[in-house]
């Protein structure tokens, strides 16, 4: 059935409908946010309301709003709105705002988004304003240097906060029943892992991260074993030199011998929930889960140690992202932004948040706190941090393209060669071959 | 089905509800366990996770933005895609066939690729961190198939009850709201409450338009209750089964026109 009167006053009443419509919904009360990348900002007055977007709210929401509490206390007159961004989307968020405005005034910016922010031009150089600052000499270098070359090299972009070193959990309650000796060493963590697993009563000695985030952890194994101390020789990466591609096979092996076979699709939120329900010997993660295990096992029936070591006074682990804080150029209030990011990274802030994370502080005098020998894993790791014995090689997040390498591109072959449809060699061949050209991209791309 | 022993019409049933519940008893079993505890049963009960997510990390508040958002996408996707419906229905124009090219083709474009331009058309509006932006978003993604299935649902209508009121005097509108509107209950119930569920259940426009921690929605909610390292999974469980439960009822509800309303739509395009 068709018409065709009336169809222009229909048309005129449609878009009558339209804008009124759009009309309404335009007198929505709403702010437009802050600016985009490319804006300015300005200093401001020092006083007044900032924005601070937190990268891992989930269980920082708290101890933050009681830092906010503090500094809101000890500095009338600005006031700090706090927004949680959950930490898988936080790196789209940031990239949105970039483009389209709403950036905050102040955010958590890990070391691993860093350089991809960065290249962006919205974060605001702070060697000038920490240097000046009570924060001077207080932050740790180590952090300091990782966030810097994060950024590119030349500039610092965040003030570092802290850092969830990568720790190997096993289990002390079913290492006494088999009568293993800790995984202080490779050996004894291989041996540990075939002799805990008993897959006809679902115990398993290890369990590996097959899905997202399974690069940074295998990367971790592999260098750890090889004892290569770089990830670059000179421009070209080390990935798939021999040794690394021996201590690969080796570790990949693990899977569906020493591990469950459904290890191919864990996460982090999987392996652990696993770990923490099950019997399964030993799970490598970092400090940031610490809490979770407590929590589930209680502290007497896990412990969690340093990556096992090469040779006697010799560990390599590669470094796990500094967490940090970003001032965004597009602010409208930098100076009260700033006064909030010094008070989050003084000695009692920083020293607050981290015990509450149970991460390594950034700066220097909260690093001396107490609480950071009551926890065992914590304590570990900083000794090994500071004792010498440690060589961090340092993951390339300086590239832009390091998050794509390492994750879209990569994870499904990681995947492939757990399941033996691909070999270590040709895994780490193609990986070094992407990092290479990424590597000479961002060389010249840098002049 | 007279002959077919009951066992098997029930055992398969029976296994795919199974299948089907078991992901739900595990959240409840999360839910309802204490922190730490192990068992497969949720024994003792505890309600601190629905505490902890409900008041503590906002998920009331969380809650009440998304049945707003919830209702409002689905007050405004029904009405515009009644109006459209009709439209397509019953008026021939020069562009029609291009017209529902286009419509189809818009289903394949996903919400990902138009939100820096989405964004910026919201902040020149003022409409970012309003909860507006995400209806009208929400609005304009559903429209296409909603139009198309609420044409499908009017041109089953037949035009000669509608000649017929107008020739009692009625005029076009009044003919449409008396004598086709009662007729289009079930695709109206099925367009509504899917525009319901897939508002209450999106997760990007919220979280890329609302940046204020009283505005945000429960998928949003849900989001940050996973950490970069760790993750509540009491509260995590917590959230879900408030998340599930408005789902859930207006499942409950309408099913029996869900069904025949969608079938119906389907019968003639």
């Amino acid at each position: 059935m068709t018409i065709r009167t009336r169809i222009g006053r229909g048309r005129t009443a449609a878009a009558l409908a339209v804008v009124t419509t759009l009309a309404l919904t335009a007198t929505a009360c709403g702010d437009d946010g802050s600016g985009a990348g490319g804006d300015r900002g300005s200093e401001g007055s020092g006083k007044g309301e900032i924005t601070f977007w937190d990268n891992n709210t989930a269980v920082r929401h708290d101890i933050w709003q009681e830092i906010i509490k503090d500094f809101e206390k000890a500095n009338p007159g600005i006031e700090v709105k706090y927004v949680g961004v959950p930490a898988e989307s936080v790196q789209s968020k940031y990239d949105t705002a970039i483009q389209g405005g709403g950036l905050p005034d102040v955010g958590g910016v890990g070391a691993a988004m860093l350089a991809g922010i960065a290249a962006q031009d919205a974060l605001e150089p702070l060697d000038d304003r920490v240097t000046r600052g009570p924060l001077n000499d207080k932050l740790n270098k180590n952090m300091v240097e990782s966030v810097r070359a994060a950024g590119g090299g030349k500039q610092l972009f965040t003030v570092p906060t802290s850092a969830s070193n990568g720790v190997l959990y096993y289990r002390t309650d079913l290492f006494r029943e088999a009568g293993l000796d800790a995984p202080t060493t490779w050996p004894k963590f291989y041996e540990a892992a075939e002799r805990l697993t008993d897959e006809g009563n679902n115990r398993f000695g290890y369990t590996i991260r097959g899905g997202e985030g399974s690069i940074a952890q295998a990367l971790d194994a592999m260098y750890g074993q090889s004892g290569i101390g770089s990830f670059w020789d000179g421009d070209k990466t080390t990935v798939n030199k021999p040794e690394n591609v021996k201590a690969l096979e080796k570790y990949a092996a693990l899977y569906k011998k020493a591990t469950p076979a459904a290890d191919l699709n864990n996460d982090f939120t999987k392996m652990n929930a696993q770990w923490d329900n099950g019997r399964i010997g030993m799970l490598s993660h970092n400090l940031g889960s610490y809490a979770d295990h407590v929590k589930a096992l209680g502290e007497d029936k896990f412990r969690g140690i340093p990556s096992p070591v090469v040779k006697e006074g010799v560990r390599v682990q590669v470094s796990n992202p500094v967490d940090g804080l970003g001032l965004f150029k597009a602010g409208k209030n930098k100076k009260a932004a700033w006064k909030f990011m010094e008070f989050a990274a003084s000695h009692k802030a920083n020293s607050k948040w981290n015990e509450s994370a149970g991460a390594i502080p950034a700066n220097t005098d909260a690093a001396r706190d107490p609480w950071v020998n009551r926890a065992e894993p914590t304590r570990l790791a900083a000794k090994a941090l500071n004792d010498g014995s440690l060589k961090i090689v340092q993951l390339p997040y300086h590239l832009p393209d390091w998050n794509t390498i390492s994750k879209a591109d990569n994870e499904p072959e990681f995947q492939k060669v757990l399941l033996g449809k691909t070999s270590a060699r040709a895994f780490l061949d193609d990986l070094a071959e992407e990092l290479n050209e990424a590597q000479a991209e961002w060389r010249e791309q840098k002049g | 089905m007279r002959g077919v022993p009951r066992w098997q019409i029930y055992a398969p049933l029976g296994l795919y509800l199974l299948f089907t519940l078991i992901p739900f008893y595990w959240i409840l079993l999360f839910a309802l366990r204490p922190s730490g505890s192990t068992s497969l049963v949720p024994w003792p009960v505890t309600f601190e996770h629905f505490d902890k997510v409900w008041t503590e990390r906002s998920f009331a508040t969380f809650f009440q933005n998304s049945l707003l958002v919830g209702l409002a996408s689905m007050v405004m996707t029904t009405l515009v895609a009644l109006a459209g419906g009709y439209a397509l229905a019953r008026f021939d124009f020069r562009i029609k066939r291009g017209f529902m090219l286009a419509l189809l083709c818009s289903q394949f474009i996903p919400g990902a690729l138009m939100l820096v331009p989405l964004f910026e058309i919201f902040a020149e509006l003022q409409l970012i961190n309003s909860l507006g932006s995400v209806v009208i978003a929400e609005t304009v993604f559903q429209l296409p198939l909603s139009m198309i299935l609420l044409s499908g649902f009017i041109r089953n209508v037949p035009y000669a009850l509608e000649e017929a009121a107008w020739v009692d005097g009625c005029g076009r509108f009044r003919a449409f709201c008396a004598v086709v509107l009662p007729m289009l209950r079930p695709g109206l119930i099925a367009v509504g409450s899917f525009a319901f569920v897939h508002s209450w259940n999106h997760f990007l426009f919220a979280l890329m338009f609302l940046s204020d921690q009283g505005k945000q929605t429960i998928p949003v909610g849900l989001a940050t209750l996973m950490g970069a390292d760790s993750v509540d999974l009491g509260a995590l469980a917590a959230g879900g089964v408030v998340a599930a439960v408005p789902v859930v009822i207006v499942f409950a509800f309408i099913q029996k026109w869900l069904v025949t309303g969608f079938s119906a739509g389907a019968v003639k395009g």
